[in-house]
């Protein structure tokens, strides 16, 4: 998560406390998160211990609950295989204010510049058509 | 899963209207007028340099003084929307840092390299031509230029759409047509203008015809793209009361009175409506700019607009 500092000016990011992980220690986040809702680790792992989880909630009988954001899951969308940080939901994404489903930003750079450029050599033939028309 | 109604909505019949108690969903740009500014600035250099390659090679001696012009208006526009660029920067005095280094999939960086490009063979034709006693004569850098100026025209507007900013991003082919078209009117209004000083009218009317065919196009634009706007539910922010009157403004001053002057002077052939018509275009062209900057923060404070814009069906044709 990006975030514009109105101290510095500068934009920081979330460097999951890279200075804690050198020491061996888990992200500051994951250690203060009193329920243990936030998670820490290998990714697999992680996915593994999420999967298992889903199925427990379901045998409870919460048969709400889903992955948002592994692969082929809602949030794993529109180029996106999968993210980096995923959530075990219980209703529909955009209660939590998470996308239904994300597409990848830069995936939409290209087709505006090719629609741009090729309104511009339409325009560019046309204004020569008429500068031709008008010399005659 | 349960999938309970917490709100009526009338635009989409996937999303329910509900978001995270009405929190925004993603962070607005730090944009204000200056890179309103900034885009229109860009978009008279980029587009006058595009039509001092054409005029130059096509347009024949009665476009000599529009070429010379134009010639001056490209270096002298980049500079001035650089000039915003960098204001806009948290850290102006390091704004050479844009150009540390290039990355293809960041708009903006692609966007740096080309501005600076623009910038460089801009300054150059224009120095040739300074240097030249016959004006708008061909020049061995109006190619290169005018092919650049082809990507400054065009890549701010991919550059907005590649934000998650909804209105934005919502269409990118028809926002990009739109900059291109409005680049291409905006430039021919400004010299037209100043041909009209000059007391050249064959010229200046000349100017007019490339500015009109640009307007209709730029309308039909308009409209299509306000129609899928609506369709795909992403245009809240365009009627909120404090963006729906300098909107409207700004159509009419782009669209609607240039194309009424066209053809008022056609009928008359009165230089003011040449005039009028040419004002209209440059003064609408910056406050749509500016409209364009102020709706798409709004839609991005609005969670609503970004959750309707990633629902899975906008995504299948986004």
């Amino acid at each position: 998560v990006v975030e514009l500092s109105p101290e510095d000016g500068k934009a920081h990011k979330c460097t999951l406390c890279y200075d804690r992980l050198k020491g061996g220690l888990e992200p500051a986040c994951a250690k203060a998160c009193p329920t243990d809702s936030i998670q820490f680790g290998e990714i697999e792992v992680l996915d593994r211990r999420a999967h298992n989880r889903v199925q427990e909630l379901h045998d409870l009988g919460v048969a709400n609950a889903y992955l948002y954001g592994t692969p082929g899951a809602p949030g794993a969308t529109g180029g996106l295989e999968r993210l980096n940080a995923f959530f075990l939901l219980t209703d529909k994404p955009e209660v939590y204010n998470l996308p239904p489903a994300p597409t990848r930003g830069s995936e939409r750079a290209p087709r505006g510049f090719k629609a741009g450029v090729t309104t511009l050599v339409g325009l560019a033939l046309a204004a020569i058509g008429l500068f031709g028309a008008l010399s005659q | 899963m349960n999938l309970s109604d917490l709100g009526s909505d009338t635009q989409s019949t996937s999303y329910g209207g509900q978001s995270y108690y009405g929190l925004p969903a993603v962070k607005r740009s730090p944009w204000d007028w200056k890179v309103a500014m900034y885009l229109t600035a860009g978009a008279l250099a980029g587009g006058a340099q595009l039509l001092a390659g054409i005029a130059c090679r096509f347009g024949g001696a009665r476009l000599s003084h529009a070429v010379r012009n134009a010639r001056y208006i490209a270096p002298a526009g980049a500079a001035v929307g650089a000039g915003l660029l960098i204001r806009d920067l948290k850290t102006p005095r390091r704004f050479y840092n844009m150009l540390r280094i290039f990355r293809s999939t960041s708009p903006m960086s692609v966007g740096s390299y080309i501005l600076t490009a623009f910038g460089g063979l801009s300054a150059i034709t224009a120095l040739r031509e300074r240097l030249n006693d016959v004006p708008g004569a061909a020049l061995a850098p109006q190619l290169p230029a005018s092919i650049v100026a082809i990507g400054q025209c065009t890549y701010s507007a991919p550059l907005l759409a590649a934000s998650s900013t909804p209105l934005w991003a919502a269409e990118p082919e028809l926002l990009a047509a739109r900059y291109a078209t409005s680049a291409v009117a905006l430039a021919a209004a400004t010299l037209s203008l100043l041909e009209q000083r000059g007391g050249r009218r064959a010229a200046a009317e000349t100017l007019d015809v490339v500015a009109v065919m640009a307007t209709c196009a730029n309308a039909l634009i308009v409209r299509e793209e306000t129609r899928r706007l609506e369709t795909a539910g992403v245009h809240a922010a365009l009627r909120e009361p404090q963006s729906r009157s300098p909107r409207r403004a700004a159509h009419a001053l782009t669209i609607g009175v240039p194309l009424a002057c066209a053809v008022l002077h056609a009928l008359t052939r009165a230089r003011t409506f040449s005039i009028a018509g040419s004002a209209a275009i440059v003064i609408g062209t910056a406050l749509s700019k500016y409209c364009d900057i102020a709706d798409g923060n709004r839609s991005a404070d609005d969670p609503r607009e970004y959750l309707r814009f990633t629902q899975p069906h906008t995504a299948a044709h986004v």
